[in-house]
């Protein structure tokens, strides 16, 4: 067990090198492309501060602060919480890489979250500089207290798990289709909606709000940033954090039925 | 087939079907194709049966589609077979349990399994983990492995700066990292230049002497088959229609032999059989197998012959002649 364990974080350790050294190459590119993705939110922020300043202060429940902080606080996640596409796994299929990964004694999603993990190492030293701006220009009131930061830790590392495994979910199809890309797309836009990338759950009806809370997709997302940006109590987030890891254990059972299918049916068609 | 096998690979009536779907040209096929696909079943490989030994290097040879891929690609655990039995190392392979996969390696010429934008010793050190090779171990079998093949400015460089030959070095270094008992090199050398065609060949055939790892080949240069292995499996749409030494496939299959004979005055043999090639009094003549005897009494008989041979054609033709169904039994 304790032998198992050790080889594990010693797989992980040496692929998240291999990872961050690989994506160390992109980082020009990675810098340019987050800069220009920040269009997203501050667009968001821009907007709905505008409409809180209109109402007299507040939208959706959230304060001007509470909105600036949520969108500033969201470039953070949403990099944190990137995640290698499900459409690697058409190309893995398409150009054979697949089979150099089964041929190999450790399942190919630790692969993918080591690897991902090294690039986190590049991501985050580039958003700091971003962070820090953007922290200038629009002031945010982050709460900074040892709950919050530690509640925000978990949740954003829990998160980043469960978007990786919705990830991998969606990347099965590829063992039946080809055409994972439109059911990419269809997952992107639920994820938009529902996952608190386009507006704080609580700009919605009640109804909608409370539902979306227990998909995965705020889990995967807004709850992180909401540990951060807004006034949560203790209990609150540890329900949330709870919700969240109820999630990783679920689809991680899902996902082993399914990959048993997956690869069998890979095995059987592939030539 | 158990455990206790002595054998690496043991095979028995392996089949595999692949059902693939069929569309015909045109726009109104491919509307068609939207509401009812078609399939049709492609037996690639047809129930074959044969035994590797530990430590035996076996060719695998076969025209293009002959099944060579799908069948190495069964007995490492990629494809699950329609029909039969194989036990590779004491394991069932498409059950890819880790300790099954920790003691095979698989190389494919036309593939790379090391990451693009580092150097090798990255992606080693990554392998060194998956594999849980002991530090000590792994960096004696590196610094080996490295001296071998002469690649110690290679490992260093990003693999995508490295040419195809060089990369193919690094990449058949990093299956060896952990010494599998069980090799399966699928067309190793293509696209490789002669000299490291060579090197690559005596690096496999020492793996095999100081291992003693079974190694199962697919190649469709000769030279590979010829350095590397003295028994062959034949397979030609999905059939297993050789077994045995590579020697005995010219006994076997070749259906002619070839006369080299020198005359006294030059003269005109084409009686005799097809004339190959003619060089003045020096003639080279082809003719059935079963007839070579009888052709060179005549010739003694009926003709001012100075010096004669009669050989096999070379082991390329006899191969060409099998794979284009000439000489199939």
């Amino acid at each position: 067990m304790i032998a198992t364990a050790s080889r594990y974080l010693d797989f992980y350790r040496a692929t998240s090198a291999l990872g961050f050294k690989s994506f160390i190459h992109y980082r020009g590119a990675f810098f340019l492309g987050m800069i220009g993705f920040l269009g997203e939110p501050v667009v968001y922020l821009v907007v709905w501060s505008q409409v809180a300043e209109a109402q007299g202060g507040s939208v959706g429940g959230l304060t001007i602060d509470q909105v600036v902080t949520y969108y500033i606080v969201w470039t953070l996640v949403r990099n944190l919480t990137s995640f290698r596409s499900p459409l690697s796994w058409q190309n893995r299929i398409a150009e054979g890489s697949l089979s150099d990964q089964l041929l190999r004694p450790i399942h190919p999603l630790h692969d993918d979250y080591a690897g991902d993990l090294g690039t986190k190492f590049v991501i985050v030293p580039l958003w700091v500089p971003i962070g820090v701006a953007l922290g200038l220009v629009f002031r945010p009131s982050l709460d900074l207290s040892v709950p919050a930061v530690t509640g925000f830790a978990v949740a954003v590392v829990l998160a980043w798990i469960l978007r990786g495994m919705m990830f991998s979910l969606v990347g099965l199809a590829a063992f039946r289709t080809t055409r994972v890309s439109g059911l990419m797309q269809v997952f992107l836009a639920i994820e938009l909606l529902l996952s608190g990338r386009l507006v704080p759950l609580s700009f919605y009806p009640d109804a909608l709000a409370t539902a979306a809370e227990w998909l995965p997709w705020y889990r995967s997302f807004g709850f992180a940033i909401e540990v951060a940006s807004l006034p949560m109590t203790g209990r609150e987030i540890l329900v949330g954090l709870g919700a969240s890891v109820g999630w990783v254990v679920a689809l991680i059972a899902l996902y082993a039925v399914l990959w048993r299918r997956a690869v069998r049916h890979y095995s059987a068609v592939s030539g | 087939m158990h455990e206790t096998s002595a054998a690496a690979v043991e095979v028995r009536d392996l089949t595999k079907t692949f059902r693939v779907p069929v569309r015909e040209s045109g726009v109104r096929q491919a509307v068609k194709s939207l509401f009812k696909r078609e399939f049709r079943d492609v037996r690639a490989v047809d129930g074959i049966s044969f035994v590797v030994d530990q430590g035996e290097m076996v060719g695998f040879l076969g025209p293009n589609g002959a099944g060579k891929t799908t069948t190495l690609k069964m007995l490492a655990g990629l494809l699950y077979p329609t029909a039969g039995e194989a036990s590779v190392l004491g394991s069932v392979p498409w059950e890819r349990e880790h300790g099954f996969l920790r003691r095979i390696g698989m190389v494919a010429g036309n593939r790379r399994q090391l990451a693009w934008d580092v150097p090798a010793v990255d992606s080693y050190e990554t392998r060194r983990a998956i594999y849980g090779i002991e530090r000590g171990r792994f960096r004696a079998t590196l610094d080996e492995l490295i001296e071998r093949f002469a690649i110690g400015d290679l490992v260093t460089k990003p693999v995508r700066n490295l040419s195809l030959g060089e990369r193919m070095k690094v990449e058949l270094v990093g299956v060896l990292l952990h010494e599998p008992q069980l090799l399966f090199l699928d067309e190793p050398t293509i696209g490789l230049d002669v000299s490291t065609q060579t090197v690559l060949r005596d690096f496999v055939a020492d793996y095999n002497r100081r291992t003693g790892a079974a190694i199962m080949l697919t190649s469709h240069y000769m030279a590979d088959i010829e350095a590397l292995t003295e028994r062959v499996v034949v397979i030609a749409d999905g059939v297993l229609i050789h077994d045995g030494l590579l020697s005995e496939l010219t006994d076997r299959f070749s259906v002619e032999r070839r006369i080299d004979v020198t005359l006294a005055e030059p003269a005109d043999l084409s009686a005799y059989g097809e004339v190959a090639t003619e060089a003045g009094p020096k003639v080279s003549l082809r003719v059935a197998r079963a007839e070579a005897a009888a052709v060179t009494a005549r010739l003694f008989a009926e003709q001012a012959v100075v010096d004669l041979t009669v050989e096999d054609p070379p082991i390329e033709e006899t191969i060409e002649a099998l794979f284009e169904g000439d000489a199939r039994p």
